[in-house]
């Protein structure tokens, strides 16, 4: 796809249908694109209600009024209408409801595992989903309002879960829960009605468009192609793609913007097939996210670039050298980076197992990137041993295995279709790596371990909770359990490991890296070291834009930096492709 | 004769039945057996604890059986209210003495 191909995106010039769900990872700009769409389109005199689960701090400062969850219209601007939703906290209520009436008479550690049962997001996802249909099956709002606009859309999983049959009659019928996941629904018997109409209407393609955003690079266009398809399969086939945050051809020679829009128009070239019948959009490279209900409405029109002064040095942050001297001196035998998707985990963890190498230690480095670049940084070191975790490989295998037991024991057509949603649930695949890692682990006999992922800690409490059942059971297959077994206490053990968190210098990633860390903490999993990863401050840009977004990076540096108490690594966005030895880069001054 | 059985389980995400493919099998059979046993007239049942935790609540004496033993107690099965098995699923050759029915 060619930047020409795009069509600007612009509410004022497009046919908008009357319920729009922004979709898309953490960090795209949903948020920033939904707000300034409902402005758009309440200037133009239309009726909207903006839902948004973005973390009411940030849009209380940007519309300049507490918000909630019923609806609160904006003094700025008139016709819109923001309710505030924060998913964690439905779960949270439904979680309550289900315990509240035992608390004091249940045992407290019974409390605690069902609350932790409870807590994963599958939990969160669907108590979304829960608001979301309530507000877009009410017959008072749908007069009420010309325009929906949601900043956020449920999963092609969840959706596919609400559909199952076996789902529903599981729980309605009380009888052998023949998969688990159906605790999640208990607390919604009356809303299969509900649900239904829900889904109905997003189908419907007069009235809903889902719009997948995505910013230029390929890890993010990827992760879209594979939203759009699960949602396609689920018959929501009116999609639009937009591409957020391209960058204007520079005519200057500053080489950082240079190198920016020659790896976003290689992205572009590089398309999934599938998002290729979609319209497809973009919207350029702005100074600021979201800044003031005046930023947000010249959003389509014209950047804004604020004062500036010359970006402070940043003499203050730890390198990552100091992060791999630290591995080095206090003798860490396994290291873990973990984060959201395209933060940068796989190749922190590479210039990690080489810096270690290069330090004279014999490193085994796992890694669950298929990127072939990584083969180079071994066959020059015989330090480093390398192997590869196939996650789509190792869930297959899994998923494989399970099906092929169901079948034999003669499981129907439906029953064999929960298994497998069952199996689609995100953590089946964390799990699976896990154990694939928890043997590497095991067998390796390298002075230490890397490794580029993580499972959260609401899946190691899971897991911990179903060792207890593990100790009456004899049985030959306890291979694979055994190993995780032992895994876990030396995941605690913090003169061993080190979980190192890595985000990047932007609101949503930062806050969605500490949500992980305080779900590391829960599962008693001990994190002080972060890395905050392509940061401009340092590449001494002189584009305006760039250089506006740099100065924006430091908040959340410094964010990081408190966090982590000063314990941050600072690595800079780089000019160049990190290939093989290059990797030394991040690490050599 | 036993009307009902039930087994109580400590499982609430997909994902706990993954690390054990032993758990599951032993799940799996529970289920088929039940699917006999309810021809039958006999009543037997997995609950998820999570789920329906009133209704572990209401056998006699579970709350003081839960205090000493713990979490870790998980299956525990359930002989028209009284409690007969902990640990582990119970066993075929269990189950048809306790229902009367040959599995």
């Amino acid at each position: 796809m060619k930047r020409e191909q795009l069509v600007e995106y612009n509410p004022k010039n497009i046919g908008l249908t009357k319920y729009m769900f922004f979709t898309g990872k953490g960090g795209v700009g949903k948020t920033s694109l939904a707000c300034s769409t409902a402005v758009s389109l309440a200037d133009q005199g239309k009726r909207i209600l903006l839902v948004s689960t973005d973390p009411a701090s940030n849009l209380q400062d940007v519309f300049e009024t507490t918000l909630d969850n019923k609806g609160k219209q904006v003094a700025s601007v008139p016709n819109l209408t923001i309710i505030n939703l924060n998913p964690e906290d439905a779960a949270k209520d439904y979680k309550e409801s289900i315990l509240a009436p035992y608390r004091g008479t249940m045992p407290d550690a019974m409390i605690d595992s069902i609350e932790e049962q409870l807590s994963g997001s599958c939990t969160v996802e669907i108590a979304a989903f829960n608001e979301f249909s309530e507000i877009i099956t009410s017959k008072e709002k749908s007069n009420q309002y010309d325009y929906f606009i949601f900043d956020t859309a449920p999963t092609g999983h969840t959706l596919r879960m609400l559909e199952l049959p076996q789902a529903w009659n599981n729980y309605l019928n009380n009888e052998n829960p023949s998969a688990n996941y159906v605790g999640q629904l208990s607390g919604m018997r009356e809303k299969q009605e509900m649900y239904k109409e829900a889904v109905e209407k997003l189908s419907d393609a007069e009235q809903t468009t889902l719009i997948l955003v995505s910013r230029p690079d390929k890890t993010a266009l990827l992760e879209i192609s594979r939203s759009s398809s699960e949602l396609w399969d689920m018959n929501l086939k009116n999609q639009w793609v937009v591409v957020n945050g391209l960058l204007d051809k520079p005519n200057s020679d500053d080489s950082v913007a240079d190198r920016l829009a020659a790896k976003q128009e290689d992205a572009l070239d590089n398309t999934p097939e599938n998002l290729l019948r979609f319209k497809t959009l973009f919207v350029p490279l702005r100074s600021y996210n979201l800044t003031g209900v005046e930023n947000l409405r010249q959003f389509f029109d014209k950047d804004v670039i604020p004062d500036m002064s010359d970006l402070a040095s940043d003499d203050d942050y730890k390198s990552l050298n100091e992060l791999i001297t630290h591995l080095h001196d206090t003798n860490k035998r396994v290291v873990f980076t973990m984060g959201k998707g395209g933060v940068g985990k796989t190749t922190m963890a590479a210039a990690i197992a080489l810096g270690l190498a290069d330090k004279g230690q014999k490193v085994h480095l796992t890694t669950t990137d298929p990127a072939d670049h990584l083969k180079y940084v071994i066959k020059e070191n015989s330090n480093i041993s390398m192997s590869k975790i196939d996650p789509e490989a190792e869930l297959n295998d899994y998923k494989a295995e399970v099906i092929q037991r169901a079948i034999n024991e003669g499981k129907t057509k439906d029953e064999l279709a929960y298994v497998k949603e069952d199996l689609e649930a995100p953590c089946n695949k964390e799990i699976a790596v896990f154990r694939k890692f928890a043997e590497i682990v095991k067998k390796a006999d390298s002075e230490v371990v890397v490794i580029d992922t993580a499972p959260t800690g609401h899946t190691l409490l899971l897991l911990d909770t179903t060792q207890s059942y593990h100790k009456e059971v004899e049985r030959t297959h306890g291979d694979i359990p055994e190993s995780v077994k032992n895994l876990l206490p030396r995941l605690r053990d913090k003169n061993e490991t080190e979980v190192i968190i890595v985000t990047l210098p932007e609101a949503t990633p930062v806050l969605e890296a500490q949500r992980l860390k305080e779900d590391l903490e829960r599962a008693k999993i001990e994190n002080s070291w972060w890395i905050v990863n392509n940061s401009l401050v340092s590449t001494a840009t002189q584009n305006s834009v760039l250089k506006a977004r740099a100065i924006s990076e430091k908040r959340w540096i410094n964010e990081v930096d408190t966090i982590s108490s000063g314990n941050m690594a600072l690595v800079p966005w780089f000019n160049q492709d990190l290939q093989g030895d290059k990797l030394r880069a991040l690490y050599r001054a | 004769m036993t009307q009902k059985i039930t087994v109580f389980e400590l499982g609430g995400c997909c994902a706990t039945s993954l690390m054990n493919p032993e758990v599951q099998n032993e799940q799996e059979k529970i289920n088929q057996y039940a699917l006999v046993l309810k021809d039958k007239g006999i009543d037997l049942m997995r609950v998820n604890v999570a789920m329906k935790p009133s209704m572990l609540l209401q056998i006699p004496g579970m709350n003081e059986y839960l205090d000493t033993n713990g979490m870790n107690t998980f299956p525990i099965t359930v002989l028209d209210g009284k409690i007969v098995k902990d640990k582990s699923y119970p066993t075929k050759v269990e189950i048809s003495q306790w229902s009367g029915i040959e599995l």
